[in-house]
């Protein structure tokens, strides 16, 4: 069963249609006009619409199909059922076999910039999209930069480093509201020192600290792909929210995407997390004056107020070296760029001799000279 | 009555160590060098009577061997108790016998004297005259004492007096030839090399360390986050309850301790040579 793609096209040439980021607004590449996202979206409401009930039927069917399918009839390979779609290319009409959480990519063999707007049904439509702002030159170029001022890198690996693969991807987010409640307990002291005559006299007071209250988080990100290393998404934080824009497939041309395949609620336990330490840190902060200061009692609980559902930028970018992979993600919006890079161990010791010989020189002097 | 017992007992302790040292010379040997002080006429003087009158005759006479041959004194005086004479420390109590009895050779009147209180086995070491503080450093000091410690801490008092004399006349000798015993003069530290060779070793190994894993962490950034300071509301903090109670308050009284060898000034500092107190002696005490 072949599923919908939505090809964008050109409404001057029939050419594909890109989104491009650095100016905000859908590029064609045969005849070089650009037109902004609310013009094509308006041009694709109505082949959006019946997609969207496409899907539905389509869900619905899925589900009658399973009802009166018989066990032994499961037994036979089905694409779906591994996890996988089959899609026709609108363009070349090329049969695509996708990822299910796939909602946007391009066709392996024509090289046009598909959607998949049934992804985007119902529960699985984002509330938001943030756009790209930074092109894949840029991104290639910030790879470049990267390297730079890392004299722990081996040479070869910036040498004869080949990309093995740059895409820009919409990664599912939740933005989870909050508000941290709790209270804390501390016992403190302060400690007064004074000489009197040849006695060293020190009075140590003792307090019984506590602090009670909340916090209030916005837009905590958790991704929802599982696709997606946690900790390279939490490292190309923070994205700058106040340029959220209510979703539309027209900012998806060009880039791939994903639907979520974790759920609020189990994302949310990592921002539940995260606010209940900051919150912690924000009432410790709040005890000052003392000599030390030691925690007693902690009591504190994020409470989930309102989650929201959104695709943020990210440009994936991966190589491989020495027969492993390496991958660094980019902030579509911000430009902020990471990856953990590998660390040559002759660069380290040679270094770490060159630093001890330094140090050990002056000191040397001025213990045998 | 507590108080005149006291000072009875401390006068006839000091008429006692008197005649020990002014009689003493009468009843032992002939071999008097008027020529060498003014005041006390032995370089041995064992007011505390832990020497047998042969081990005395040794001492002496290797005692005053060595200081004639250098020009320095080299004195033993041993009390029973060095608070029978002087309310003040064993170092006053040596300075001042040193003092009174005019000891020390030539007319600056050199010369090195150890002195030993047997109560609470208390030693001074100390020297006079610039010729002793050319020979006897702070550093030779310490080495001198290393010889003769050992002995003392096993009662063997004879062997612990042998001992000081011989190191004193390896310190004249070396001084008299223009080398004197002391840590060396371009140490600008004041530490031992063995110490100098570990600090240097433990202090740019651990900078080198220290530099290399910041560098290997910044090859390594990609970290789960645990905090969410980013996503803070502004003006969303709300402390509803900021409650300090004091609940009860300590006090504890110290005694700043003094060193005894600080008391003086110096003339070598911490890099060598000799440090001579405001009485013009160097040197140093302790339990033996």
């Amino acid at each position: 069963m072949a599923s919908k793609l939505t090809n964008y096209q050109c409404p001057s040439c029939t050419g594909p249609l890109r989104y491009d980021g650095t100016i905000g607004r859908l590029q064609c590449d045969y005849c070089g006009s650009s037109f902004a996202t609310e013009e094509i979206e308006h041009l694709y409401q109505e082949q959006l619409q019946h997609a969207e009930q496409a899907a539905a039927e389509e869900v619905a069917a899925a589900i009658h199909a399973a009802e009166q399918a018989q066990p032994e009839e499961s037994a036979d390979w089905d694409g779906e059922n591994e996890g996988m779609r089959l899609y026709n290319c609108p363009s070349c009409g090329a049969e695509l076999v996708f990822d299910s959480t796939t909602a946007a990519t391009s066709c392996p063999y024509c090289g046009n910039p598909t959607v998949v707007p049934s992804q985007f049904h119902g529960m699985l439509r984002p509330d938001y999209i943030l756009p790209f702002h930074i092109s894949r030159e840029e991104a290639l170029k910030s790879l470049k930069e990267y390297y730079r001022g890392k004299p722990l890198l081996p040479k070869r690996f910036a040498d004869a480093n080949h990309l093995e693969e740059i895409k820009g991807v919409y990664v599912p987010f939740w933005l989870f509201d909050g508000r941290a409640v709790g209270d804390m307990s501390y016992r403190a002291t302060r400690v007064h020192t004074v000489q009197h005559g040849n006695e060293m006299i020190t009075t140590t007071e003792y307090y019984d600290v506590r602090r009670a209250g909340s916090v209030a988080f916005t837009r905590i990100p958790a991704d929802g792909s599982r696709k997606m290393p946690d900790e390279l998404m939490d490292s190309i934080e923070p994205f700058d929210f106040s340029d959220l824009k209510p979703f539309s497939t027209a900012y998806m041309p060009g880039y791939m995407a994903d639907i979520y395949d974790v759920d609020d609620r189990e994302s949310f336990e990592r921002a539940r997390t995260r606010g209940e330490n900051t919150a912690e840190r924000i009432f410790d902060s709040s005890v000052s004056g003392y000599a030390t200061v030691t925690p007693t009692g902690r009591n504190m609980k994020l409470l989930r107020e309102r989650t929201a559902y959104a695709l943020l930028p990210v440009w994936m970018l991966s190589t491989k070296w020495n027969g492993k992979n390496f991958i660094f993600a980019m902030n579509g919006q911000t430009g902020r760029f990471v990856g953990d890079l590998p660390v040559s161990s002759g660069r380290y010791f040679a270094w770490f001799a060159g630093i001890a010989a330094a140090v050990a020189l002056p000191l040397a002097w001025f213990f045998f000279g | 009555m507590k108080r005149f017992l006291h000072f009875l007992a401390s006068f006839l302790s000091a008429v006692l160590l008197v005649c020990i040292l002014f009689t003493m010379p009468a009843s032992a040997e002939e071999t008097q060098d008027m020529s060498r002080s003014q005041g006390l006429q032995y370089y041995v003087s064992d007011a505390a009577g832990i020497l047998s009158r042969e081990k005395w005759e040794n001492l002496e006479h290797e005692a005053e061997r060595v200081s004639q041959q250098y020009g320095c004194g080299v004195y033993i005086v041993t009390v029973q108790d060095y608070r029978d004479y002087i309310s003040g420390s064993v170092r006053n109590c040596a300075e001042a016998f040193y003092s009174q009895y005019g000891l020390g050779l030539g007319e600056n009147r050199d010369g090195s004297l150890l002195f030993l209180s047997m109560a609470d086995r208390d030693y001074s070491l100390i020297a006079y005259g610039p010729g002793a503080h050319y020979a006897f450093t702070d550093y030779a000091s310490g080495w001198l004492a290393e010889g003769f410690l050992d002995n003392f801490r096993q009662n063997d008092w004879y062997g612990g007096f042998s001992d000081y004399i011989k190191g004193c006349e390896q310190l004249l000798s070396r001084a008299a030839s223009g080398n004197p015993l002391d840590q060396p003069q371009s140490n600008r530290s004041g530490v031992d090399h063995g110490m100098g060779a570990l600090i240097t070793a433990l202090v740019s190994s651990l900078t080198a360390l220290g530099v290399c894993q910041g560098m290997k962490r910044k090859m390594k950034p990609v970290r789960q986050k645990t905090s969410a300071e980013d996503y803070v509301v502004r003006g969303g903090i709300d402390l509803r309850l900021k409650r300090d109670v004091f609940l009860n308050r300590t006090v504890t009284r110290t005694v700043i301790r003094t060193d005894d060898r600080n008391t003086g000034s110096h003339s070598g500092g911490h890099f060598g040579g000799t440090t001579v107190n405001s009485g013009g002696f160097s040197g140093h005490s302790g339990k033996f």
